[in-house]
């Protein structure tokens, strides 16, 4: 029977710190594939994860369930240690506000036809769009599309606000679409 | 009522679309390596908070101990050590008595250096040459003078004691 990750957390915090292994092996390939992304070096995102583990287990005491589950808090750890290590370096941060890009399309209603009834070339060509957007753009779509995770849980990682993320998220469908009919 | 925080995406190509690229990417797993450092720094954080807890719960037991120390040894020397009493005054408040003086012999004892006293060189007069008449009493004369008032009061008390014997012969006689 799989334990779950608040039985095996209770068990490191009562000292049987060999169990944090399983958190690791349980949660460690979806961050590491989240954050390759994003950064886009596999030793730079092995570092990054590393960090993230070592900070969750000193933090384990204060990580509050009530408020995310453990993969979200992971997954927050993570982007503001991916965040801090690219400001250092004076990479292209991950900014979460208004995109100068993505502004022009803010102002055109969000309509979903254009998702429906698509060819399999449409889908292919915007395939091909995704991978065009930002790696922030992507990460907002893969957390949302891929892993269903609810605006809340992604504003809590990302520590920014549900309206925020939304109208992103709009402005990033909208751009999809042009993209689209462009290439048509 | 659902918020736009609690809305999950619809079932649309775009979710179709990153699901398939889910399925298409290869399963990552974190490399043991990089499972081992970290198991790693968690035993050396542990090794090294472990001796650095009973270091601050030492410092603690200690610093406690000598504040009791210290509140016990002051709290002795408060009771041990008396009070200093003020001792009593046994310095009664002198009353002057004065000194039975006759008030003209004072009156001219003090006249000559009030004079001398009050008037300035260029005031002073030039000294009286000393005649009879105008000497007056010195210190060795006040002995004499109250020597002349307790003979009078002498004769006083005989005087009276004659007529206190005479009444009281007179009483005997009736």
């Amino acid at each position: 029977m799989k334990t779950d990750d608040a039985t095996i957390i209770a068990q490191i915090l009562a000292g049987e710190t060999k169990e944090f292994r399983h958190l690791m092996r349980r949660h460690g390939g979806t961050l590491l594939a989240c954050i390759e992304s994003v950064i886009g070096s596999r030793e730079e995102a092995e570092d990054i994860v590393q960090e993230t583990f070592i900070n969750a287990f000193r933090s384990l005491r204060q990580y509050d369930d009530s408020k995310a589950s453990f993969a979200t808090w992971l997954h927050r750890i993570a982007y503001h240690e991916a965040l801090r290590r690219m400001k250092r370096r004076r990479l292209p941060t991950l900014s979460w506000d208004e995109d100068e890009s993505l502004l022009k399309y803010a102002e055109e209603a969000d309509t979903d036809d254009w998702l429906t009834d698509m060819t399999e070339e449409q889908m292919q060509r915007l395939d091909k769009a995704i991978d065009l957007l930002p790696e922030y753009d992507q990460m907002l779509l893969r957390l949302y599309y891929e892993d269903d995770m609810p605006l809340k849980e992604i504003a809590y990682i990302l520590d920014s606000e549900a309206s925020i993320l939304a109208s992103r998220l709009r402005r990033i469908r909208n751009r999809l679409r042009k993209e689209l009919q462009k290439n048509r | 009522m659902k918020t736009s925080n609690d809305i999950k995406p619809k079932d649309d190509a775009l979710r179709q679309l990153m699901h398939r690229r889910k399925e298409r990417r290869p399963m990552i797993e974190l490399p043991k390596e990089v499972e081992d450092r970290v198991m790693e720094r968690i035993s050396t954080m542990e090794k090294v908070s472990a001796p650095r807890v009973k270091a601050v719960q030492l410092w603690i037991l200690r610093a406690m101990s000598a504040a009791a120390a210290i509140a016990c040894i002051f709290f002795l020397v408060e009771t041990m050590i008396p009070e200093e009493k003020e001792e009593p005054s046994n310095v009664v408040a002198k009353v002057e008595v004065p000194k039975p003086v006759e008030p003209e012999a004072e009156l001219e004892k003090e006249q000559p250096k009030i004079a001398e006293v009050n008037l300035r060189p260029t005031q002073r007069k030039k000294p009286t040459p000393k005649t009879k008449t105008n000497v007056v009493a010195s210190v060795e004369d006040v002995p004499l003078a109250e020597a002349e008032a307790d003979v009078c009061i002498d004769c006083e008390m005989a005087a009276m004691d004659c007529e206190l014997t005479a009444m009281i012969n007179e009483f005997e006689n009736q």
